[in-house]
């Protein structure tokens, strides 16, 4: 079985995040109300002509200079030819031969996966079914989502297995969001996924004849799907079989694809272009435009915490999102070199702690508690002046009301005098006479207790290892 | 006379036409229009230049609550969500438009008989046909029914008709002239233009109707520089030379007339041969993908069907006519997969050739001058086979297909009595150009 070599390219789909649609200037908002966001030019009226948006030119530049591809200077818009309901000119105006960009390519994990190119096109409506139902008996359609822009990103066969093809889409989600591009939210159907897959026996043959897998709807579900399918066309080929070049749909209820039309049957397009608009000119001054607006991207963040001194897991967590990444590259602006492991420790078990319990967006978050907030947090720490007990203490009261932790800390009285914590443990081993005996007599357990007693009684302030260390001076056994 | 007062007996005269010139009328809304016109001069607004002046509009102009149709049975029942960009211009001047008027099925065709609602006639000789595809928008202002009209022309379209109907007709530089809401033929090269019986008239609706507009990425402006100091040189393309000898007749005497005062030469557009070759490759292809979208889920005709894709066959094999279905056939072929290189990109490579010939031609000449058609009215029925009809625009379609601006103005009649159209044609965006030197040469003509 393992004698096969699996290559596997994508083909993605992100809903550019623009205000008006691709070609008339209807919010680009298809959450709303059926066929509230609509016009004669994006319903397709007869005599309607479309004219081109410059935001989405400008953010599909943006995606183009993320993903190291060439930004052509001159590349045109093609009519794409089909009949479906829920595209109302019978054809949808995509870019073919002469696309946006070309080449580029992603770095994922230690690998680096080529692509072919990146066009800007116009997304289809919707259908929502109805059959057999009251009042409507069939098929409505939906056209808010109809026209909004559109970038295709379609990768090399680089990829060699469905773990590569997960973490590719990832990486690649998190780069456009990063660069401002995308929201790429996949349940919102803003980042969208197919997946071509091949298999043959050794690198000197041509690559095999390539199943395309549509119906994706979750990173899950793609390396799900192209497992399944990997073993399809293994099993097929090693039957004596022979792969077709076809179209499947993943089914994810049953976890297996099934054929939906084969190459014969496949449409012709009829792509020509569109002699409605003009040819996109990219000029010097859109691409340095673009160049200025693209920020660090993440692997570029991701290398920089490395060399702070974080782990791998560590600087994975803080580059997931941008405005993390973001937030922390301000925290380590402010600290030492010695507490940036710390910061990390901080910002990954508390504040990310309170943002998955907290209703609050992380933008919202960093103004209760900004990033000099941590700051301060780690340079208390490195001082002495507060434990983790005390910082589990006080953070949910910076999360609450926005206080610097040198106040808080400050509330809590804490107790870093040792004559103080002496008496703390008196009072505690008094109230638990029987404990204190056991304890004395060996049993190690039994101090539990009295360490209990007077971490209560110091309201978390008091450092449980001072305590220990207290009470075995006071059992005579140091 | 109030304006009100002369769309109504505009209106009445419509009514009495026999020439089947007009598709429908829109009654109400002209004498509401033509009421608001009349208070806005009463009030003393001074920025109507087209004040109550009746227009009207081929069926492929949309207006907002009025239907538009094509002349064709697929868009039965549309009534128009908002208005072309040409309707909002002529009526911010003040004119009125009062119908809509008979077309070829989609604007295909060369004589107005391709319309589902029957032919046009040629006021001429109703008898013939008032040539096509604009041959409503003709027929109306040649029989007086309307001093102005728009049509659209393709591959002479609006030329044509001019010509066998004896009036003007302009075909403006390709994207002088919005195409919002002009309803698609062939992209690249449909334009909007005025008829009416004199340039002055073509002058007047041109000024009101031309400019870039945003809506249209292919919309420009004009120059507005005129024309040179000295003598004018016509050429005369030595591979026009196909026409009848009636109209060749006509011709050459208006030619002669005009060597009084310009100066005629020969010019060779040696490519224009290929030109109707390669319009029935890249108008019918644009045209696959235009008319695509008349499938009857959103608007017009559906027919009953079993499911979806029996919807798609029955309401586009009943909603269409014939030439409409010919020609998706010839484009949809002509684009698909292995012919294309061989079909369209091939007709496109002519197409820029014939661009080239024409910018080498006029380096030489001011003007282009042909007839506009190789012969004069035909009869209805006459011209059954589409090739021959096809043929029908061979001095035409070169000017669609460099996006020339180019214009018919009467220069004759042939011995029936029937109408000669003589065709000037400029250098892109000189429009301005065009029209005055239009109005020299019709003043020659017209001094005999």
């Amino acid at each position: 079985m393992s004698d096969f070599i699996v290559s596997i390219g994508l083909e993605v789909h992100v809903q550019l995040k623009t205000k008006t649609k691709m070609f008339c200037s209807c919010a680009a908002d298809s959450q709303s109300p059926p066929n509230t966001n609509i016009c004669p030019v994006c319903t397709g009226q007869p005599g309607v002509l479309p004219v081109k948006n410059e935001e989405a030119v400008l953010l599909g530049i943006r995606a183009g200079l993320a993903l190291n591809c060439k930004i052509e200077k001159f590349s045109v818009f093609e009519r794409k030819n089909y009949f479906y309901p829920d595209l109302p000119k019978a054809y949808q105006i995509s870019q073919c031969e002469l696309p946006l960009a070309t080449g580029g390519f992603v770095e994922v994990n230690d690998r680096k996966v080529r692509l072919t190119r990146a066009h800007l096109e116009e997304d289809a409506g919707k259908l929502l079914h109805f059959i057999g139902s009251e009042p409507v008996d069939g098929s409505l359609v939906d056209l808010n989502r109809c026209g909004t822009p559109l970038l295709e990103i379609v990768s090399e066969p680089d990829i060699d297995s469905p773990q590569l093809a997960f973490d590719y889409l990832k990486t690649l989600r998190r780069i456009m969001r990063y660069a401002g591009v995308s929201d790429c939210d996949m349940e919102e159907g803003s980042l969208r996924c197919d997946c071509n897959i091949s298999i043959r026996r050794s690198e000197d043959e041509p690559l095999g004849v390539k199943a395309e897998i549509k119906n994706m709807n979750s990173f899950k579900e793609l390396k799900d799907a192209s497992a399944y399918e990997i073993e399809r066309q293994k099993k097929l080929v090693e039957g004596g079989g022979q792969v077709i070049q076809e179209t499947r749909l993943w089914n994810s209820s049953k976890g297996k694809t099934f054929s939906m039309r084969s190459k014969e049957e496949a449409a012709d397009y009829r792509y020509f272009p569109d002699p409605d608009l003009k040819p996109v000119y990219v000029s010097a001054g859109m691409l340095t435009k673009e160049k200025e607006a693209l920020p660090s991207l993440p692997l570029e963040m991701k290398k920089k915490f490395l060399s702070r001194g974080l782990s791998e897991y560590q600087a994975d967590i803080l580059t997931d999102e941008k405005v993390l990444a973001d937030y922390f590259d301000e925290v380590i602006a402010g600290v030492t070199p010695d507490g940036q492991e710390e910061a990390a420790n901080i910002v990954i078990s508390y504040l990310l702690a309170e943002f998955d319990q907290s209703a609050l967006s992380l933008e919202e978050l960093k103004k209760i508690v900004p990033p000099v907030h941590i700051c301060e947090l780690v340079k208390l720490r490195k001082e002495g002046k507060i434990n983790k007990q005390v910082l589990k203490t006080i953070f949910p009261k910076m999360v609450k009301d926005g206080a610097s932790p040198r106040d808080l800390a400050g509330d809590v009285d804490i107790v870093s005098d040792e004559s103080a914590i002496i008496k703390l443990a008196e009072e505690a081993v008094k109230a638990n006479t029987s404990s204190w005996e056991d304890y004395k007599s060996g049993k190690e357990k039994a101090s539990g207790r009295i360490v209990a007693h007077v971490m209560k009684e110091s309201r978390g302030a008091a450092d449980p290892a001072t305590v220990m260390k207290i009470l075995k001076r006071m059992a005579g056994k140091c | 006379m109030s304006v009100k007062e002369n769309i109504s007996s505009c209106i009445e005269r419509i009514k009495r036409d026999k020439t089947n010139s007009f598709i429908e009328i829109f009654e109400k809304r002209a004498l509401r229009k033509a009421e608001g016109i009349d208070s806005r001069l009463a009030s003393g607004d001074r920025n109507l230049p087209l004040a109550g002046e009746p227009v009207a509009i081929k069926d492929n102009m949309v207006i907002k609550g009025e239907a538009a149709g094509c002349a064709s049975r697929i868009l039965e029942g549309f009534v128009s969500p908002y208005d072309a960009e040409v309707v909002t211009r002529l009526e911010n001047a003040g004119a009125v438009i009062v119908g809509r008027t008979n077309m070829d099925e989609f604007a295909m065709g060369s004589s107005t008989e391709t319309s589902a609602f029957g032919p046009t006639r040629n006021p001429v000789d109703m008898e013939r046909v008032p040539g096509g595809s604009s041959g409503g928008s003709a027929a109306a202002v040649a029989s007086g029914l309307v001093p102005y009209s728009l049509g659209s022309d393709t591959g002479g379209s609006i030329r044509q008709p001019a010509s066998f109907c004896g009036i003007c007709g302009m075909k403006p530089t390709y994207g002088v002239v919005s195409r919002y809401g002009l309803i698609a033929f062939a992209s690249s090269l449909d334009q909007i233009g005025p008829f009416a019986k004199d340039m002055d008239g073509i002058e007047k609706i041109f000024n009101i109707i031309a400019g870039k507009d945003e809506k249209d990425e292919t919309s420009r402006e004009i120059e507005k520089l005129s024309g040179k100091k000295g003598k004018l040189v016509c050429g005369i393309p030595k591979e026009f030379s196909g026409s009848s000898p009636e109209v060749k007749e006509v011709f050459d005497k208006a030619v002669k007339k005009l060597s009084r005062d310009f100066e005629i030469i020969d010019v060779s557009l040696p490519s224009t041969e290929y030109a109707v070759s390669i319009y029935y490759i890249i108008a019918p292809s644009e045209a696959s993908s235009n008319l695509s979208r008349f499938d009857g889920i959103r608007y017009g005709f559906r027919a009953e069907s079993e499911d979806l894709i029996d919807g798609y066959f029955k309401t586009r094999g009943q909603g269409f006519g014939d030439e409409v279905k010919r020609r998706i056939m010839l484009g949809a072929f002509a684009l698909s997969s292995g012919y294309y290189d061989a079909y369209y990109m091939k007709a496109l490579k002519v197409r820029r050739l014939i661009k080239n010939e024409f910018d080498s031609a006029f380096q030489k000449a001011d003007v282009i001058i042909s007839p506009t058609s190789p012969r004069t009215a035909f009869k209805l029925g006459e011209i059954t086979d589409p090739l021959s009809l096809y043929l029908q625009d061979v001095y035409t379609i070169p000017a669609n297909m460099a996006g020339l601006p180019a214009v018919s103005i009467p220069c004759g009649k042939d011995p029936a009595g029937l109408p000669v159209g003589f065709q000037i044609m400029a250098p892109r965006a000189r429009d301005i150009f065009l029209i005055e030197t239009a109005k020299k040469f019709e003043a020659v003509f017209s001094n005999e």
